[in-house]
């Protein structure tokens, strides 16, 4: 039983238009709980713009603003000053925003919160495409996986962004993983972004059954797979420096995750043993940074 | 009160912002589920495993909870000699643990063990039913005797127990030898039984011969006959009868009774059961060598596993494959050599082992001081009641819940056909308990079969039967077995079994003292933490948590979930991510 979950606050309601086993609502749920009622969000086009549910109506107990797509870092940036000029400082600021409105099209308001180190959190819950307008690709897709726009004959080619990597380049005070099948480690995550002054982002792992071509009810079993397979490592990072891996995984094929989704069906043995080298290439350079000494001095 | 839509009259209603004045609660998702997905406790296959249908999970989680009585107190609802099954029982739950296919079974036998040291006979007064008024004679005191006498008085009858030997225990008392079942464990569980209200009439062999005959027990409204098996087999060979030539159940027998027979030096013992591995082991701790002399292999020996194993570690000298054919004697009529044939394996008889067969001209001889015949036992026919049917082998005939031919007769427990372990005559004294109070209070069984059932391995629960009611029972009505495959073990981690502490073999071959150590409290809490809780909900949260639709909700410690059929998608991650199966998603009616 998880320390606490039954007495923190319900602030997202039933009734919301997620498809059934959406990551999504999973991860704002559990986000709030950690958050709390003090909190605004700041969503751009996603796909929770639709869930939240349409005028007059809001499946969240806190305020909304809902923004143009490439805005959640300039908008949350803009939320915070006037919070601040009110003098509620203690007023949380979250953006939340998917991949699409974090990868590709607000990549820019968020570098310049960023670099600004405003203090917002920021949690991109990444389903890997654009997934309420009917699965395009976007720069959070993964090697080789189908999308309407990268069919099965021509998959997408190229490595899936790296934005933990992006966001601790720009130094910034707390950068971490998480994942809704780990929702305790999530939870810790939200927290210490929000106990932290600055720039926070946090990058959740958010299954989408129709998009993934996976079962409603597999969507924990495959963000959990995606962890133990290395594929997404749970981690965090402190100014850019010091990395510390979370979960310790339970060294699963990646074959397993692949075959277990249908966007991956189209896949040779030859593209899941190519895949397989890039994942432990990369988890090794994760560790080689987990087991690097951190600059000892203040960034700011 | 949820929330309903909001209609706007006219353009005045509307805010001059866009902002939002309600929740979506209005919006019944419900109404999307092709799937519903339901608590549903299932059978545990541990408990499925027991021939007496333990609640092995239940007592174990009030373990886990340091509720140590309680755990006992669990155990009794099913079985009155836990501190007896927790040393003795070959265990089959162990073998049905899912946890075997994950690193190893759970060490539920010396759990039960450990249950069995903190009991608490104040807490067993107040499970007894009101009087009935009706009297039933239990004929024997073995372990299907003593637990039809405990049921029998927790359901309110008066209880006599007649005993041939001069204390009570059967086969635990005469049978098990002390390094098992030690005496004051025994004495215990005995004086429990005795606490409701049992009376004990020692030293009165009923039957023709006996000292009362089945005739002169009037005043009882039924009889239980569970006499046991106490005859043993001949060897049917030359030198049979010669001095030095005992039975391994009279051996037993005698040094139960604090006899010392004269034995000299060597001993050979035939047979491959658990009576020839109980003398072999008595006879090493009355200083003589043994040998074990088996026709088929160690494979096919029907003893349990452990006990050879523990016979052979003491130093028993274990000979495969060798059948006696003479017994040689000298002048004064005493056993000099015995004279044995090699034999090696053939096809699979009847019961599945192979059978073996003597390979001529292999004969030799050994000499020894005494031997011990230990190949079967048979029951006395003279001890039952006139008029019951038998079987080929002299059994006493009975159905599924124990009923003789005869009118008011009931039986379990070895006289009847069937295995012969303790744990399945336990469960034969409890399905007669509750055949004895339907027969006395006039009922049909078919309803009450049904209430009791445990899985589908044959085990019925007591406590069932007293409730008369599947709600808010182990297992509701299912009979669903939970296997490995059903569990979601991402919630598990790898832990090692407990290892059993035992004796030296040198301080065992001093005297009878006995060879297993218990569990501390913290090594029964580690070991508790194993259990996987098949198909019972420990309230873990998962449904909970992970509902992507706030639908399943907890009622509170103790009570469970209750799903909000209003919200629920049927999305079905409820159920995938229940570590224990203790969820079911079925197809919406349509």
């Amino acid at each position: 039983m998880m320390t606490r979950f039954r007495e923190e606050e319900e602030l997202m309601t039933s009734g919301h238009l997620a498809c059934q086993g959406c990551g999504g609502p999973i991860a704002m749920r559990l986000a709030l709980k950690a958050l709390g009622e003090d909190t605004i969000c700041v969503i751009p086009a996603c796909c929770w713009t639709i869930i939240s549910g349409p005028f007059p109506y809001s499946a969240l107990k806190v305020p909304i603003m809902h923004t143009a797509f490439e805005t959640a870092g300039a908008a949350a940036s803009g939320v915070r000053a006037a919070l601040d000029i009110q003098g509620r400082s203690h007023t949380k600021v979250l953006a939340w925003a998917g991949d699409g409105g974090t990868f590709d099209i607000g990549l820019q308001s968020l570098s310049g919160a960023a670099e600004r180190n405003d203090d917002i959190i920021y949690i991109c819950y990444d389903n890997e495409a654009y997934m309420n307008t009917g699965v395009q690709r976007s720069s959070a897709t993964p090697d080789r996986a189908w999308t309407t726009t990268t069919p099965s004959g021509h998959p997408k080619r190229g490595p899936k962004k790296n934005i933990v990597e992006i966001m601790a380049a720009h130094k910034t005070p707390y950068v971490a993983t998480a994942s809704v099948a780990y929702p305790e480690d999530l939870m810790r995550k939200v927290r210490r972004a929000a106990e932290t002054r600055g720039t926070t982002f946090v990058h959740v792992l958010s299954p989408c059954p129709p998009g993934w071509r996976i079962d409603s009810e597999a969507s924990i079993r495959i963000a959990r797979l995606a962890t133990d397979s290395k594929v997404f490592p749970i981690y965090e990072v402190e100014n850019g420096e010091k990395y510390q891996i979370n979960v310790k995984p339970r060294d699963i094929p990646v074959a397993e995750y692949l075959k277990a989704q249908g966007r991956f069906n189209h896949l040779a043995a030859e593209d899941i043993a190519e895949i397989q080298r890039k994942i432990d290439h990369e988890w090794r350079r994760l560790m080689q940074k987990a087991m690097m000494d951190s600059y000892s001095g203040s960034h700011y | 009160m949820k929330q309903q839509r909001i209609t706007f009259q006219n353009v005045d209603d509307l805010p001059n912002v866009v902002v939002s004045l309600g929740t979506m609660e209005w919006n019944h998702t419900g109404s999307w589920r092709y799937l519903r997905p339901r608590h549903e406790n299932k059978v545990p296959a541990c408990s499925n495993a027991c021939p007496a249908g333990n609640d092995i999970e239940g007592f174990i989680r009030l373990i886990g909870e340091n509720r140590f009585a309680e755990a006992w107190l669990k155990l009794k609802e099913e079985n009155p000699l836990t501190r007896t099954c927790g040393r003795v029982c070959f265990h089959p739950c162990e073998a049905g643990c899912n946890r075997a296919h994950f690193d190893m079974p759970v060490s539920i036998n010396a759990l039960e063990r450990f249950a069995g040291e903190h009991a608490d006979r104040n807490l067993l007064a107040k499970t007894a039913r009101p009087a009935s008024g009706k009297q039933v004679a239990v004929i024997g005191s073995g372990p299907a005797g003593l637990t039809a006498a405990f049921y029998l008085a927790r359901l309110g009858h008066g209880v006599t127990v007649f005993e041939a030997m001069a204390e009570p225990g059967g086969v635990l008392r005469y049978g098990i030898p002390a390094h098992r079942l030690p005496r004051a464990v025994l004495d215990d569980e005995i004086a429990d039984i005795a606490s409701m209200g049992v009376t004990f009439r020692c030293g009165v062999r009923l039957g023709s011969g006996g000292d009362l005959s089945y005739a002169e027990l009037v005043g009882y409204d039924a009889v239980f006959v569970a006499i046991g098996a106490h005859e043993s087999r001949r060897l049917g060979l030359p030198g049979e009868d010669a001095k030095g030539v005992m039975s391994g159940l009279h051996l037993l027998r005698l040094v139960a009774a604090g006899t010392r027979p004269r034995l000299g030096t060597r001993v050979a013992v035939i047979g491959g059961g658990n009576t020839a591995c109980d003398a072999a082991r008595v006879l090493l701790r009355l200083g003589t060598r043994v040998g074990l002399y088996y026709r088929r292999s160690r494979a096919e020996m029907p003893a349990f596993k452990d006990e050879i194993d523990e016979a052979i570690r003491e130093g028993v000298e274990l000979h495969e494959l060798c059948a006696p054919v003479a017994i040689s004697t000298n002048a004064t009529g005493a056993v000099t050599a015995i004279r044995l044939i090699r034999m090696k394996l053939g096809e699979p008889d009847d019961s599945g082992r192979r059978q073996p067969h003597p390979i001529p001209g292999s004969e030799l001889e050994v000499p020894v001081d005494t031997v011990v015949a230990a190949i079967g036992e048979l029951a006395d026919p003279g001890a039952l009641p006139p008029g019951v049917e038998v079987t080929g082998d002299g059994s006493v005939r009975v159905d599924d819940l124990g009923r003789a031919s005869v009118e008011a007769v009931f039986s379990g427990g070895d006289v009847t056909p069937g295995p012969r372990t303790v744990v399945d005559a336990i469960a034969a004294g409890k399905r007669a308990a509750v055949a004895v109070d339907l027969y006395l209070a006039g009922a049909e069984k078919a309803e009450a079969a049904k209430v009791m059932r445990v899985g589908l391995g044959g085990g019925i629960s007591m406590s069932q039967y007293l409730e008369r009611s599947l709600a808010h029972e182990r297992y509701g009505d299912s009979e669903h077995v939970v296997t490995f495959d059903e569990l979601n073990t991402a919630y598990f981690e790898s832990q090692p079994r407990h290892r059993l502490k035992r004796l030296t073999v040198e301080s065992r071959l001093s005297g009878f003292a006995e060879v297993n150590a218990g569990l501390t409290d913290r090594e029964a809490l580690v070991e508790a933490a194993r259990c996987f809780h098949c198909g019972v909900c420990t309230e873990c949260d998962n449904c909970y948590v992970f509902c992507p639709d706030v639908a399943v909700r907890p009622l509170g410690e103790g009570k469970g979930y209750e799903i909000d059929y209003d919200y629920c998608k049927g999305c079905g991650i409820c159920v995938a991510e229940c570590p224990r199966a203790s969820m079911s998603l079925a197809g919406e009616e349509a």
